[in-house]
């Protein structure tokens, strides 16, 4: 099966003021592929999804997505084109259950106006009825059955990182930006996580970007694994070819920590 | 009607629209009649019957409560074929030699876990399996597919079948024999091997008949099925009685959801073995001490003043009735526990809320059921008087031996001389005392023991009672050096935590809990309770486990029974220092995979 490149970027440069946070980074996205974004603190892992998915503009180059080619994104459109993501820090309602949590990943697939849903009469029913439906079916895939009617801000870090995936998975998007899916969890719930990476990615046919710190998971379900530091791309491959390159080694992977 | 088959045509006769099976899907209970479990069943069988499952062949079974497990069942026995349902999670080393022992070539797994673990075991012992059906494609995509079968494809194929066979379901079920096999469970080996242990619908049904006759069950009762389906009592209730009088048997929508469906539900039929009533008291327990004010003011005062007989008015309106509803007990009527028995704190405080709870003693060999409390005659510490048609005695030696149309007719696979003598009496291994016409079981005959100073150790009987305190969540008793009675204790860490917390004991987590010095003082002055007032031996050392004994690990039965050779060797070094004079002794957890220093604590 010939590889399809999803998402290509070109050349992109940003940066905030004097502070440049990426320099001339280019790499291809595979459709179907898990691709890992790797590489120390302020390597400018978060601003790359950030300029992937709209929220910041970059000063140069192009992004190539699903056949179309952008320099200036924005968010909501790129949200409609089918990018999701979960932030670094939990972003849920903290109030709201885990249901409606999820249902307002829906809010972009609703038809229905503000003063039709005020009435909640005819078509917003009927759209309530699928839109649940379908949220029924992420909570079955996350297996949080048994958390539907809980508040998020009593649930554990863990689950709420599973809830934030579920209002992402809630948009059916083809590309799915992770920002760190795993920090600060424990083994059990990383495994978990990892599972359900693997399974979104095989069973759901989406295509994954990743930000993740923990080595033996990125080597484990990547696909593909862009190495940044410093705002600049240092490699590009394999996760074999990763582990093996002396730039990457050096400035990353194999360090030893002098305490 | 003496089989399950023909039961389910008399059902779906005279209850077509009665509901038969719910489950929560989607977060929706959906229902199916009878008439709908009629066609599903009906579809499956001929499907199964194209596909080669025929009479007396074993197929292994590995679901959670499901109406497709049910469906698929049910389908087996109207071919002939042999249902084995196993736990989900059982591990492939103990699978193994099933599918070898019973030369197994088909068999049902929910999901990719359960078709892994199949493919898995079958390769080790070299058996090639025909096919595993399964209810999940989650994961399956790239299988083999003339290995792997969903079971919607297995009823698209029977609906094809029945277009030229038309009489060939009827006819499957005409074949079907009262004598014929049911099902083949394990047996619950605490002490040995587990065994297969066939039971006919003659067996099932002689309990299922007695049990709806006692509790006057009827096609309006409810139950909600959540228990492994390795257990035969998940059967004996959510199969046999449910055929019998058309009642609809629930599936909770996942095993963590099964408290939330219980209240959606409201079922009038509560079977569970003692430790998920035990479970519910401590919940329960937990909840009401952090109340306050008013609230915990009536609910003292209630609480107090109510007994099973006497109930006021008030009290049931203000206090009970609210909390039976928030556990689903509002429409209770009959509550039935198995396995070890409900400890006396747990069981009067049911019997507070008006929720009587009986006693049923039994064992897969026995279709799940010997003797049965009944609420006109219970003694309390008994399992109350042997069912109809049955018969027990104690043997001189002081097993309990039963006979009857309950009990199976040999194991399968071992080779063993049967366990059933020549007389026809099942040795079930137990010691027992009868007392006008009521059973107590008191322990397993091996794990007797006798001190130096000649006095009879009976280590059961001490774990019952020490597992009365709310504190305690489970407990091992054993006899250190022939004189001492030593305990492995697993505190609750609910209750536990609670107190920490009010006696402002701080901990990071539950190996920390129980390190604290605090809290093995609390559990001592516990035990010290219970040896001024206990006619058995006196407990004099202890020991705060960090974990709690393990079903996977083999320690402990689905029904928490312990397996107690398998806790001797997991924790032989624990138990071997405990005898010395030191304090602190440590412990190489292979199952924890760390390494525990532990300290010995003294009554």
């Amino acid at each position: 099966m010939a590889k399809e490149v999803f998402m290509a970027l070109n050349n992109i440069s940003l940066s905030f003021k004097g502070v440049k946070a990426i320099t001339d980074i280019s790499f291809n996205v595979m459709k179907g592929e898990v691709c890992a974004l790797i590489g120390p603190n302020g390597a400018g892992k978060s601003s790359m999804l950030n300029v992937i998915n709209g929220v910041y503009t970059p000063q140069q180059g192009t992004i190539m997505f699903d056949g179309v080619s952008y320099t200036r994104m924005h968010p909501r459109l790129m949200a409609i084109r089918g990018i999701a993501r979960t932030f670094q820090n939990i972003a849920l309602f903290q109030g709201m259950t885990v249901l409606d949590n999820i249902m307002t990943g829906r809010n972009l697939k609703m038809k229905s106006t503000f003063w039709e849903q005020a009435i909640f009469f005819g078509r917003p029913y009927f759209e309530e009825i699928e839109h649940r439906h379908k949220v029924e079916e992420i909570i079955e895939f996350l297996q949080i059955e048994a958390i539907r009617n809980t508040p998020v801000n009593k649930l554990p870090y863990g689950l709420q990182k599973r809830v934030e995936l579920g209002r992402a998975l809630a948009m059916e998007p083809k590309l799915l930006l992770l920002d760190e899916p795993m920090a600060g969890m424990n083994l059990e719930e990383k495994k978990d996580m990892s599972c359900f990476v693997g399974e979104i990615n095989r069973e759901l046919k989406t295509t994954i970007v990743l930000i993740e710190h923990d080595m033996s998971v990125v080597m484990d379900i990547s696909d593909h694994v862009v190495v940044m530091d410093y705002g600049e791309k240092i490699g590009d491959g394999t996760p074999e070819e990763i582990r093996g390159d002396p730039a990457v080694i050096e400035a990353y992977l194999g360090v030893a920590h002098t305490e | 009607m003496d089989t399950f088959p023909k039961l389910l045509l008399h059902q779906a006769d005279v209850h077509k629209d009665l509901p038969a099976v719910r489950v929560k899907r989607l977060g929706i209970w959906r229902t199916y009649t009878w008439g709908d479990m009629y066609s599903c069943v009906k579809d499956l069988a001929n499907g199964l019957a194209d596909l080669g499952v025929r009479r007396t062949k074993c197929v292994i079974v590995m679901s959670a409560n499901t109406p497709e497990a049910l469906f698929m069942i049910s389908a087996l026995q109207v071919n002939g074929a042999i249902p084995v349902p196993l736990n989900t999670n059982l591990p492939v080393s103990l699978l193994a030699p099933i599918i070898k022992m019973l030369n197994v070539r088909y068999a049902y797994g929910h999901d990719q876990q359960q078709v892994d673990a199949l493919l898995e075991a079958s390769e080790q012992v070299g058996v090639k399996l025909k096919h595993i059906f399964y209810t999940h494609a989650r994961g399956l995509s790239t299988y083999d597919k003339k290995l792997i079968c969903a079971i919607e494809a297995v009823r698209e194929r029977g609906q094809a079948y029945a277009k030229t066979n038309l009489q060939a379901f009827t006819a499957a079920i005409d074949k079907v024999q009262e004598k014929d096999t049911a099902f083949i469970f394990l047996s619950s080996g605490i002490s040995k091997e587990p065994k297969g242990v066939p039971l006919s619908y003659a067996n099932l049904l002689h309990v299922a008949r007695y049990i709806a006759k006692v509790e006057n069950i009827s096609a309006h009762d409810e139950l909600l099925s959540f228990m492994p389906l390795a257990m035969p009592a998940s059967f004996l209730y959510g199969q046999a009685v449910s055929f019998l009088c058309g009642f609809c048997v629930s599936c909770p929508e996942s095993g963590e959801t099964v408290l939330e469906n219980m209240r959606e539900i409201g079922p009038t039929l509560f079977f569970a073995p003692a430790h998920v009533y035990k479970y519910l008291a401590t919940l329960f327990h937990n909840r009401m001490s952090q109340g306050r004010g008013l609230a915990r003011k009536l609910y003292d005062r209630y609480l107090e003043e109510s007994s099973m007989t006497q109930r006021s008015l008030l009290g049931e309106l203000l206090v009970f009735a609210p909390i039976k509803n928030i556990y689903g007990f509002s429409h209770l009527r009959v509550a039935i526990t198995g396995g070890d028995a409900v400890s006396e704190n747990s069981y009067n405080l049911f019997r507070k809320l008006g929720i009587d709870i009986k006693q049923i003693y039994g064992c897969a060999e026995t279709s799940g059921c010997i003797t049965m409390q009944t609420a006109q005659d219970k003694e309390p510490g008994s399992v109350g008087h042997v069912i109809e048609g049955s018969e027990v005695k104690i043997s001189s030696d002081g097993e309990i031996l039963c006979r009857g149309p309950n009990v199976f007719s040999g194991y399968i696979g071992d080779g063993e001389v049967s366990a059933i003598d020549a007389q026809g009496w099942f040795h079930t291994g137990d010691i027992g005392v009868m007392e006008a016409q009521q059973l107590s079981v008191l322990d397993r005959m091996e794990f007797l023991t006798v001190l130096d100073n000649g006095r009879k150790v009976m280590p059961k009987q001490i774990e019952n009672a020490v597992k009365s305190s709310p504190y305690v969540k489970n407990v091992y008793a054993w006899v250190a050096n022939n004189s001492m009675v030593c305990l492995l204790i697993v505190v609750d860490e609910g209750t536990v935590g609670n107190w920490a917390e009010q006696n402002d004991v701080r901990y990071t987590g539950y190996a920390d809990l129980v390190d604290k010095s605090e809290v093995q003082e609390l559990v001592a002055s516990q035990l010290r309770e219970f040896n001024a007032q206990a006619q058995t031996e006196a407990v004099k050392r202890f020991v705060l486990l960090a974990r709690d004994f393990s079903t996977e690990a083999n320690e402990v039965t689905w029904t928490n029974k312990l397996r107690r050779p398998t806790i001797n060797t997991h924790f032989a070094s624990l138990m071997t220092q405990i005898g010395s004079e030191q304090a602190v002794v440590a412990h190489d957890d292979q199952v924890a995979a760390m390494q525990f220093k532990y300290r010995v604590c003294k009554v």
